[in-house]
């Protein structure tokens, strides 16, 4: 099992991003001890430029942070323009950072603070690693529905996936309002909305939440019920982002 | 060309009637709410009314009551997320002439327009 870790270790590079190098040595020599070839980047721009340059990292660990570009910012554009998808590792110093909603939405693999548990963290990026061995992408959605409206019109699916992240983001940003509110019968009217375009792209989960708020959620259930169609929203944005790089997702 | 006056909310539910439709060859106007849709009505002559149930504004129910005491020619079908038996049948009690489930299938929303516009 350990050769096995250490043959997949080699297959790959790791790039850790921190301000302070000192502050992520022991998890760098660690990591290299595991046969990872590590490469250190002071900033997200610094790591911007070693993935425009470079071919064999496929993670990346980086301090949430980071300044002038924070974590979520260069995993974005790492993403989006560099299109690269490395397994990534968002680094947090302390427990209470808070996570606003809008950097939820990028596609982070795993969090970890400093001072964990190493082998946790190491266990995360050599399942990655067999994972890419099989490359068989989870799937939280399918076009087949909007293949089948259009006769596979490329053009229409894109602006359809578009449509989607657009719509759904701002319709539960009002379900996060009106639950604020206490307004639930707007709530109840939004979730209806919202509906079709989660059976649209078939995440048969997200209709079923919005069911639930529709028709059968009592007051104390609607803000849980909301988090997790949020969280069913932002897994279905993260692996189109992944899936269609070109569409610039926010 | 048959006009159609779609009410609808759901951008994607929009997108998708709107090619679908103007694909079978039909001149399709979009209203995003039913007070939008009761304006284009008082001004403007349909062949057909997709509506929505839970709309901003004005309700589909308000808006089926419209169109049969002042429109009784126009056929309305109403495209819904709900299946609940007694909506569907309180959809018929008003008039309409059809009820499709959303999301709807391609095939069988060409069929049932071409139907009620023949």
């Amino acid at each position: 099992m350990e050769e096995q870790s250490k043959e997949l270790a080699n297959l790959h590079g790791i790039l850790i991003v921190h301000k302070d190098y000192d502050q992520v040595a022991q998890l760098s020599l660690y990591l290299k001890e595991q046969g990872y070839n590590c490469h250190h980047a002071k900033s997200g721009l610094e790591a911007i430029k070693k993935f425009e340059t470079e071919d064999g990292i496929k993670t990346l660990i980086i301090q949430e942070n980071n300044l002038p570009l924070n974590a979520y910012k260069t995993i974005d554009y790492i993403k989006t323009e560099l299109n690269k998808n490395p397994y990534s590792i968002v680094l947090q110093d302390s427990e209470g950072t808070e996570i606003v909603a809008s950097q939820k939405l990028i596609p982070v693999d795993h969090f970890y603070l400093l001072g964990e548990d190493i082998n946790i963290l190491l266990q995360h990026i050599n399942n990655q690693g067999e994972e890419d061995l099989n490359v068989e992408q989870t799937t939280c959605y399918s076009i087949d529905y909007l293949k089948e409206i259009s006769d596979n019109s490329t053009e229409f699916i894109e602006e359809s996936l578009q449509l989607f992240s657009v719509s759904v983001a701002k319709d539960i940003g009002e379900l996060y309002l009106k639950v604020k509110a206490k307004d639930y019968e707007e709530i109840r009217k939004i979730a209806h909305k919202i509906k079709p375009s989660f059976a649209m792209v078939e995440n048969f989960k997200g209709v079923e939440l919005c069911d639930e708020l529709t028709y059968k959620a009592k007051e104390d259930d609607f803000k849980k019920l909301i988090e997790e169609l949020f969280t069913e929203f932002a897994e279905i944005q993260n692996a189109l982002k992944r899936d269609y790089p070109n569409l610039n997702l926010q | 060309m048959k006009k159609i006056l779609v009410i609808e909310d759901n951008a994607m539910v929009i997108k998708s009637l709107q090619f679908k439709l103007t694909k079978d060859g039909y001149n399709v106007i979009i209203a995003p709410d039913g007070r939008e849709a009761m304006k284009l009505l008082k001004v403007d002559e349909y062949d057909l009314i997709l509506t929505d149930l839970n709309l901003p504004f004005v309700t589909g129910n308000e808006l089926i009551a419209y169109v049969k005491e002042n429109l009784p020619a126009v056929p309305i079908i109403v495209l819904s997320t709900s299946t609940q038996e007694s909506i569907i049948m309180d959809a018929f009690n008003m008039g309409v002439e059809d009820f499709i489930t959303k999301p709807f299938s391609p095939n069988e929303l060409s069929l049932r327009v071409r139907r009620l516009l023949s």
